[in-house]
C-alpha cells in the first residue's frame, strides 16, 4: 500500500516546487527547456531526498527510466526531423507547398487549406515548430498579412499536436499512464472532435472575423467532418501515428473540393501567390513521395502477418520494484519504454532510404543531401533533446518518489468535481511552459492519472483531456509563437501574436474540458 | 582646447554562455547518454559504486546547461 508523506500545505507546495521552477524559470527569466528542465531535476531530486525518502537506489532507476523513455521519445522526434530535413534539401517542400496553394483562389479557403490543413499533415510528420515555420512563410508570400499567416498557423495546427510527430505524444502519454495506446486513442480522438471544429472556426475568425466565420462554416463543418472522423477511423486500426497526418491529408482534399462548389468560386480579393521555383522535373508526386512511402510503410506494419513477424524484434529495459523509506512502493516494470519495428523510428528511416531510392532514379537527388540534413538534424535537436532529458528524468524522479501522488491528492481536494474541466487547462500548461505536447504529457499525466484515481472517476478520458489540453496548447507556447514570428519577419512581434492566438486558444481549450466533463460526469460515468 | 572627442564604442563581446552554447549542449548531451548504462546496472544490481558514478555524470550533464545563455 502507498503510505507517502502526509498531505499538508507544506508537502504539497515542496512537492509542486519543481514545476513551480520550472514554471517561473521559463515565464520570468526567459530561460530555455534545457537550463529550466536542469534546475528542476536538481530541486526534484533535493525534494525527493529529503522529504519523501528516496534513496540512491530509487533515483538510480528512476533516472535510468527517464533515460529509456527520453530514448523512445528522441528517436521519434531525431528520424522526423531527418526525414523533413532531406526533403526540404532536395526542394520538395516548396513544390508541396506552392500546389497546395494553387489548390484555390478564394482567400479564405486558402488561409484554412494552409493553416488548419496543411499545417496539420505537417504536423503529422514532422512537428516541433516545423508547421509553423514552413507554413507561415508560404502563406506571407501568397499575400497573407505576416501576423495573420503566424497566428493562423499556431491556432490552425494545435489540434495535430498530439498525434503529430508520428504519434510522440501519443506514445509518451501511453508510457507515462500506463494505458494501452488502443484504449486511450479513440477517446482521444473523440475529444479530438471539439478542438479540429473550433480550431476550425478560430482561424476563419482570425483571418475575417464573424463574416469569414459565416462564410467559412460550410467547409469548416465538411472538413472538420472529414478530419475527425480520419482521425478516430486512425486510431481504431492501430495507426495512430497516422492521425494527424491522414485527416490532414484528406482534410485538404476536402478543402479542395469545396472550393469547387458553388459557395467558393471566386473571391475579388484574390491574388495570384508567388512561390520561389521549384527544382525542374520535380512535380508534386514526386516531392511528396517520402511522404507517401511513409503512409504505406505505416499501414503495412499493422497488418497482423506483419506484425506477427516483427513483434519479436524489440527492445526494452526491465526494472525491479523499489520503494522509498515512505513506503510508497515503485512496481516492477518488464520491457520498460519498449522500442520496436513498429516504432516510427524504424518506419521514418526506411522512409528516408526508399525515398533516397526514388529521388535517385529520378535523378533529383543532390549529392551531400544526407549529409546536410543529417548536420542540421543534429544542430535543431541537441538542445531539444537536453531539454526533454532533464524534464523526463525530473517527472520520473517525481513519480517515483511519490511526488507526484501527493500533488494529485491536493488537486483532488481542491478542484473536486470540476477536475475534469481543469486537466485540459493543465495540459495546456505543460505545452506552454515546455513548447512541446509529448512534453506537456511527460509533465502532468501522471500527476492526472492519479487525480483520476484519487476522484474516483474516469482515468482514460482524464488522460485524454491531458493529452488533448497539450495539443492545443501548442498555439500560444512562447517556442512556437517566437519561432512563426521570426518566420515571418515579425521580429519582436511575438507578444502581437501571442495576443492574437491567446484568447482561442483559450477557448478551444474551454470547449474541450465542457466536454470532458461532460463524458467524465454525464455520458460515461461508468468507464475506468 | 576642447577637440572632438571620438569615443569609439566596442561592439558588446558575445557571452560566453552563448557563443559556445551549440558545445556545451553536445557535451551535455553525451554525458546523460554515458551516465544511462551506470544508473541501470547501478540500480538493477544494487551496486553503489556505479550508482554514484551515474550521479556524478548526471549532475555535470544538468550544470552544463546552467552555464549557457538563454
Amino acid at each position: 500500500m502507498n503510505n507517502v508523506v502526509a498531505l499538508t500545505w507544506v508537502t504539497w507546495l515542496l512537492a509542486f516546487l519543481p514545476i513551480l521552477l520550472l514554471l517561473s524559470t521559463i515565464l520570468f527569466l526567459k530561460w530555455g527547456a534545457p537550463k529550466a528542465g536542469a534546475v528542476s531535476w536538481f530541486a526534484a531530486v533535493a525534494v525527493s531526498v529529503f522529504v519523501f525518502g528516496a534513496d540512491a537506489r530509487l533515483l538510480a532507476l528512476a533516472n535510468s527510466k527517464g533515460m529509456s523513455l527520453s530514448l523512445y521519445v528522441l528517436l521519434i522526434i531525431w528520424s522526423a526531423v531527418f526525414l523533413y530535413n532531406i526533403v526540404e534539401t532536395i526542394g520538395a517542400v516548396n513544390v508541396i507547398g506552392s500546389n497546395m496553394a494553387k489548390v484555390t483562389d478564394d482567400r479564405l479557403l486558402q488561409c484554412l487549406l494552409m493553416s488548419w490543413c496543411f499545417s496539420a499533415f505537417m504536423q503529422g510528420i514532422a512537428g516541433f515548430g516545423v508547421p509553423i515555420a514552413v507554413v507561415a512563410p508560404i502563406m506571407m508570400v501568397m499575400g497573407f498579412p505576416p501576423a495573420i499567416a503566424a497566428a493562423t498557423c499556431l491556432v490552425g495546427h494545435s489540434w495535430a499536436v498530439t498525434f503529430g510527430s508520428m504519434g510522440a505524444g501519443y506514445y509518451t502519454i501511453q508510457l507515462i499512464t500506463k494505458i494501452p495506446g488502443d484504449v486511450i486513442a479513440p477517446w482521444m480522438a473523440i475529444l479530438f472532435v471539439v478542438p479540429i471544429v473550433t480550431t476550425g472556426f478560430a482561424v476563419a475568425h482570425i483571418y475575417g472575423g464573424i463574416s469569414a466565420v459565416k462564410r467559412g462554416a460550410p467547409a469548416i463543418v465538411v472538413t472538420s467532418a472529414v478530419m475527425s472522423f480520419s482521425c478516430w477511423l486512425m486510431t481504431v486500426i492501430g495507426a495512430a501515428q497516422l492521425a494527424s497526418l491522414i485527416p490532414g491529408l484528406l482534410g485538404c482534399g476536402a478543402m479542395a473540393l469545396m472550393a469547387r462548389t458553388g459557395l467558393y468560386r471566386r473571391d475579388p480579393a484574390s491574388n495570384p501567390s508567388v512561390l520561389a521555383e521549384a527544382p525542374q522535373g520535380l512535380g508534386f508526386n514526386l516531392a511528396f513521395s517520402p511522404y507517401y512511402i511513409l503512409i504505406l510503410v505505416s499501414i503495412a506494419t499493422q497488418i497482423k502477418g506483419i506484425r506477427r513477424i516483427i513483434a519479436p524484434y524489440a527492445f526494452g529495459m526491465d526494472y525491479p520494484a523499489v520503494q522509498t523509506a515512505m513506503k510508497f512502493s515503485v512496481k516492477a516494470e518488464k520491457m520498460y519504454s519498449r522500442i520496436g519495428l513498429s516504432h516510427p523510428a524504424p518506419l521514418l528511416l526506411t522512409a528516408v532510404v526508399l525515398s533516397f531510392l526514388v529521388f535517385r532514379a529520378a535523378g533529383q537527388w543532390k549529392r551531400g543531401a544526407a549529409v546536410k540534413a543529417f548536420k542540421t538534424t543534429f544542430s535543431q535537436c541537441i538542445p531539444t533533446s537536453v531539454g526533454i532529458i532533464t524534464m523526463v528524468m525530473m517527472a520520473l524522479v517525481m513519480g517515483d518518489s511519490g511526488m507526484t501522488f501527493l500533488l494529485a491528492q491536493g488537486m483532488a481536494k481542491a478542484t473536486g468535481s470540476l477536475f475534469p474541466l481543469a486537466s485540459t487547462f493543465i495540459g495546456v500548461l505543460g505545452t506552454f511552459l515546455t513548447g512541446s505536447g509529448a512534453n506537456s504529457n511527460v509533465m502532468f499525466a501522471a500527476l492526472q492519472v492519479e487525480t483520476a484515481k484519487v476522484l474516483g472517476i474516469s482515468t482514460v478520458i482524464i488522460a485524454a483531456a491531458q493529452s488533448v489540453g497539450g495539443s492545443i496548447g501548442g498555439a500560444i507556447s512562447p517556442a512556437k509563437v517566437l519561432l512563426g514570428a521570426t518566420m515571418v519577419g515579425l521580429d519582436g512581434g511575438e507578444s502581437e501574436v501571442m495576443k492574437k492566438t491567446l484568447p482561442y486558444c483559450i477557448g478551444v481549450a474551454l470547449c474541450t474540458g465542457i466536454v470532458a466533463w461532460l463524458f467524465v460526469y454525464v455520458f460515461f460515468r461508468t468507464l475506468q | 582646447m576642447a577637440t572632438g572627442t571620438v569615443t569609439t564604442k566596442l561592439p558588446d563581446p558575445v557571452p560566453w554562455g552563448k557563443k559556445h552554447r551549440m558545445l556545451l549542449m553536445n557535451i551535455s548531451f553525451w554525458m546523460f547518454w554515458a551516465a544511462f548504462p551506470f544508473a541501470y546496472l547501478g540500480g538493477v544490481r544494487n551496486q553503489l559504486a556505479y550508482i554514484h558514478l551515474s550521479f556524478g555524470l548526471f549532475v555535470l550533464a544538468c550544470l552544463v546547461p546552467l552555464v549557457t545563455k538563454k
